[in-house]
C-alpha cells in the first residue's frame, strides 16, 4: 500500500470586501460562504452516488473474477455478515459462514480448480439502483458461463442476478446474491435440444438450505422472469400519448 | 482535465499563499473559505478519478473495436511509445513502432472477406492511482472464425497499465492471459487448443513473462488489486491535490458542478442501454418503445427506420407477440459501450457490442453478433433514445457456427408492416467484410 500523505497547500488570499461598511462586507462574506458551502455539499452527495455505483461495479465485477477461479475465501469476504446467498432453485444461505459453506459444496469442498475444470462466469449489463439514503442498492446483472470438465463435460449457463448491496463502515459489501438460471445446457446441442442439465440444483441435495427459494422458477425449457429492482427510466409506452400513426 | 496543470498551479499557489496569508484581516470568513477550498479540491480530485475511470474503460473497449476488424494501425496509436503488448504466450512486444509490427504480422490492415475475430472487452475492473498511472483487468470473450478453415470460442483475462500522456489516457501495458480456446464444432470438453507459441517470422522482445498453460490446465491470472472488502480502494489516498484561491471559488465550484453532471450522465447512459437489452431480451415492447424520445427512431438490421415512438412500438412487433417466451430464449446482452457525451450534456452517443442467444426448445438455437451506433438526447432530465441503429456481423445457427457460414443479407423490409423510410445505410454480415462506421475519432490521435 502507498504511503498515505495528504499534500494541502492552504491559500490565504485578501478577499475584497465591497460593502458599505466592513460590519457589512463581512455579512455578505458570511452569507456567501453559506452558500457556497451548501453546493459543495451538494456536490459531495452527487459525486457520492457515482463513487458509490463505481464501487458496487468492481464488487460485482470481483466476485466473477474470483468464482471463476473458485478463491472461495476471497468469495465469501465480499459478503456482509448476515447475507444471503440464493443459487438457482437450490434455495436461500443465509450468514457468510453458511454461505462460505454453500460455496465451497459448488465444488466438492475444495478451494481452487481442478484440473481440467472450466469455471467462466462473465458479469455483464449492469443496472445499479441506489437507495435514497445511500447506505444500500440494488443491481441486475447477467451472467454468461462456460463451464464444464474437460474429456467429460461442457456446459453453456446464463441467467441473471438480482442483488443487493449494503455500506458498513464507508465499504460496500453484497448483502444479498440471487442469480436466476434460465440455462445450464450442454455444448452439443445446446439450449434447442436440452433441458437444464440440473434442474436449477446445485447443491441443495446434500447442503440442505436455510429457507425455501423465493420462487418457483421451473427450469429451462421453462421461463421465468425475475422481478426488476429498477423502475422503466422513463416511462412506459402509451399509445394515447404517442401520437399513434394510422 | 489535466493533472499536471494541477500540479503547476499548486507550486505557483503555495508561493501566493506564503505570501498574503499574514496580510489577511478577515481570519473568520478565511477560514470558511480555505477550508471550502480545501473541500473543493479533495472534490476536485475525485471528480478526475472517476473522469479517469470511464476514460480508461472507453479507451479499452475502442481497442477491442479497432482489433475486431483489423484496424491495427488505429489500434497501436492507442499505445504510449514504450508500451509492452503480450498476447498469450507469443512473447513481449515493446514500443508503438513493434506492437503496430506485431499486429500487422497477424493479417491484412482493414475488415477481411471471410474473416471474424470479435475480440469483446468485458466485465472491468479500473483504478486509478495518484501517480498517474492506472491498471485495470478485463474479461475477454472471443468469437474467431476464418471462413472454410476454424471456427473458434475463446476466453481471457487482461491485466493492463495505462498513462495519463500530455492529457489523454494511453496503454502502456497490455497482458492477455489467455484462458480457454476450442474449436466450435468440438467445444471445451473435448479440444482444449494450447496457448499460442512466440512467433518465428517476427520473433518478440522478450520471451512470455508468465508460465503458464491454457485449460485444462489451471492458473490463476494475477490481480493487480486486493480483495476490494478486505482491501478497499481509497482514490484519495496518497493523492497530490492543490487547494484553489478562494478568490476563484465560484467558478471553480460550477465547473466541477458540470463535470459531475457529466460523469452522472454517462452511468445513466449505460445503465439506460443495459435496460433496453433487458426489455428486448424478454420481449416487453411497451417498456422498449417507452425509453425512445418521442421522435427517436430504431433500425435494426436492414428492416428500415421506424420513427416516432409509435412506429418503434410497430418495429417490436417484428420480433414476437409482446411478453411471449415461453420456451424461448431471446437474450440480447448489450455491453462494451464506449460513451461520448457533447459538454453540454444533452446529447450523446454511443458505440456498443450486441450479442445473442436465442431460439427455442425443440426448435433451432441461433447466435446473433452486431454493432450499435445510437444517439441519446435528454429531456427534461432524462436520457432516452434518439437513434437506435444495430448492424449484425453474423447470425449463426447453433449447430453449425461460423465456419462454413453461407453468406446472405441481413433481414431486410418487412411488406406487412413497413418501415417509415429505407435502411440509412446498407452493410453486409460476415463472411463479407463490413465496417460499422465509428461515431468517434480516435482517442489519442484524433485520426478518423
Amino acid at each position: 500500500m502507498k504511503q498515505l500523505f495528504f499534500l494541502i497547500l492552504p491559500i490565504l488570499l485578501l478577499t475584497s470586501a465591497c460593502g458599505d461598511s466592513p460590519d457589512a462586507g463581512r455579512g455578505a462574506d458570511a452569507a456567501e460562504s453559506a452558500a457556497l458551502q451548501a453546493r459543495v455539499d451538494a456536490l459531495k452527495t452527487r459525486l457520492g452516488k457515482i463513487r458509490d455505483a463505481n464501487e458496487i461495479k468492481r464488487l460485482q465485477r470481483s466476485f466473477g473474477y474470483y468464482m471463476e477461479e473458485a478463491l472461495w475465501d476471497e468469495v465469501a469476504a465480499l459478503f456482509a455478515e448476515d447475507a444471503t446467498i440464493e443459487w438457482a432453485r437450490d434455495g436461500v444461505y443465509r450468514g457468510r459462514n453458511r454461505i462460505r459453506e454453500f460455496l465451497y459444496a459448488l465444488n466438492s469442498g475444495e478451494q481452487g480448480l481442478r484440473e481440467g475444470q472450466l469455471n467462466e462466469y462473465l458479469q455483464l449489463m449492469p443496472v445499479v439502483t441506489l437507495s435514497e439514503d445511500g447506505s444500500t442498492a440494488k443491481a441486475r446483472w447477467r451472467a454468461i458461463m462456460l463451464t464444464g470438465q474437460y474429456g467429460e463435460q461442457a456446459l453453456w449457463g446464463e441467467g441473471p442476478f438480482e442483488n443487493e448491496y449494503v455500506r458498513e463502515d464507508g465499504i460496500w459489501k453484497i448483502s444479498r446474491l440471487h442469480w436466476h438460471q434460465s440455462i445450464l445446457v450442454p455444448y452439443e446441442g445446446g439450449w434447442a435440444r436440452h433441458e437444464d442439465v440440473n434442474h436449477g440444483v446445485w447443491v441443495s441435495d446434500t447442503l440442505p438450505p436455510d429457507a425455501a427459494p423465493t420462487y418457483d422458477e421451473g427450469w429451462w425449457p421453462t421461463t421465468f422472469l425475475p422481478p426488476f429492482s429498477f423502475a422503466n427510466p422513463v416511462g412506459r409506452y402509451n399509445p394515447a400519448s404517442a401520437g399513434a400513426r394510422p | 482535465m489535466n493533472i499536471f496543470k494541477l500540479k503547476h498551479v499548486a507550486v505557483v499557489a503555495s508561493a501566493l499563499g506564503l505570501a498574503v496569508s499574514v496580510l489577511h484581516s478577515d481570519a473568520q470568513n478565511n477560514d470558511v473559505s480555505t477550508r471550502l477550498a480545501t473541500e473543493l479540491a479533495a472534490l476536485e480530485y475525485e471528480i478526475f478519478t472517476y473522469e479517469a475511470e470511464n476514460e480508461i474503460e472507453n479507451l479499452q473497449r475502442i481497442f477491442g473495436f479497432y482489433i475486431d476488424k483489423n484496424l491495427w494501425t488505429q489500434a497501436a496509436d492507442l499505445f504510449t511509445d514504450d508500451a509492452t503488448f503480450e498476447l498469450g504466450g507469443s512473447g513481449v512486444y515493446i514500443g508503438k513502432a513493434r506492437i503496430l509490427q506485431y499486429l500487422q504480422s497477424l493479417g491484412d490492415e482493414g475488415p477481411q472477406e471471410g474473416l471474424l475475430n470479435d475480440q469483446m472487452q468485458l466485465q472491468p475492473v479500473v483504478h486509478v492511482y495518484p501517480d498517474g498511472k492506472a491498471w485495470g483487468r478485463w474479461h475477454l470473450f472471443s468469437q474467431e472464425a476464418r471462413h472454410g478453415e476454424y471456427a473458434r470460442w475463446g476466453t481471457g483475462i487482461y491485466e493492463n497499465a495505462y498513462e495519463l500522456q500530455d492529457g489523454v489516457w494511453k496503454i502502456s501495458a497490455l497482458h492477455l492471459y489467455s484462458t480457454m480456446q476450442t474449436p466450435y464444432e468440438e467445444g471445451w470438453a473435448v479440444t482444449a487448443l494450447p496457448r499460442s507459441l512466440p512467433s518465428e517470422s517476427l520473433p518478440p522482445d522478450l520471451p512470455p513473462t508468465s508460465e503458464y498453460e491454457n485449460y485444462p490446465a489451471v492458473s490463476v491470472p494475477p490481480f493487480h488489486y486486493q480483495n476490494p472488502v478486505s482491501v478497499p480502494y481509497d482514490p484519495l489516498a496518497g493523492a497530490v491535490f492543490t487547494v484553489p484561491e478562494t478568490a476563484i471559488l465560484q467558478s471553480r465550484l460550477a465547473e466541477l458542478e458540470s463535470r459531475t453532471s457529466l460523469l452522472a450522465d454517462a452511468d445513466a447512459l449505460e445503465r439506460l442501454h443495459t435496460i433496453y437489452g433487458y426489455y428486448l431480451a424478454r420481449n416487453q415492447w411497451d417498456d422498449l418503445a417507452g425509453i425512445f424520445a418521442e421522435e427517436g427512431s430504431i433500425e435494426i438490421a436492414l428492416r428500415g427506420v421506424y420513427r416516432g415512438r409509435a412506429s418503434v412500438r410497430r418495429n417490436l412487433d417484428l420480433y414476437g407477440v409482446q411478453g411471449e417466451l415461453e420456451a424461448t430464449l431471446h437474450n440480447h446482452m448489450q455491453y462494451q459501450p464506449v460513451i461520448h457525451i457533447d459538454p453540454d450534456g444533452q446529447t450523446a452517443r454511443m458505440r456498443s457490442r450486441a450479442f445473442s442467444m436465442m431460439g427455442s426448445y425443440g426448435g433451432a438455437g441461433t447466435w446473433m453478433g452486431g454493432t450499435y451506433e445510437n444517439i441519446f438526447v435528454k429531456r427534461d432530465g432524462v436520457w432516452q433514445i434518439l437513434k437506435d441503429q444495430q448492424m449484425n456481423t453474423y447470425f449463426a445457427n447453433y449447430d453449425t457456427g461460423w465456419e462454413n457460414l453461407v453468406w446472405r443479407p441481413a433481414p431486410g423490409i418487412n411488406q406487412n408492416n413497413p418501415p417509415d423510410e429505407p435502411p440509412s445505410m446498407y452493410f453486409e454480415m460476415y463472411p463479407r467484410a463490413f465496417l460499422p462506421p465509428f461515431h468517434y475519432a480516435n482517442p489519442v490521435t484524433g485520426r478518423e
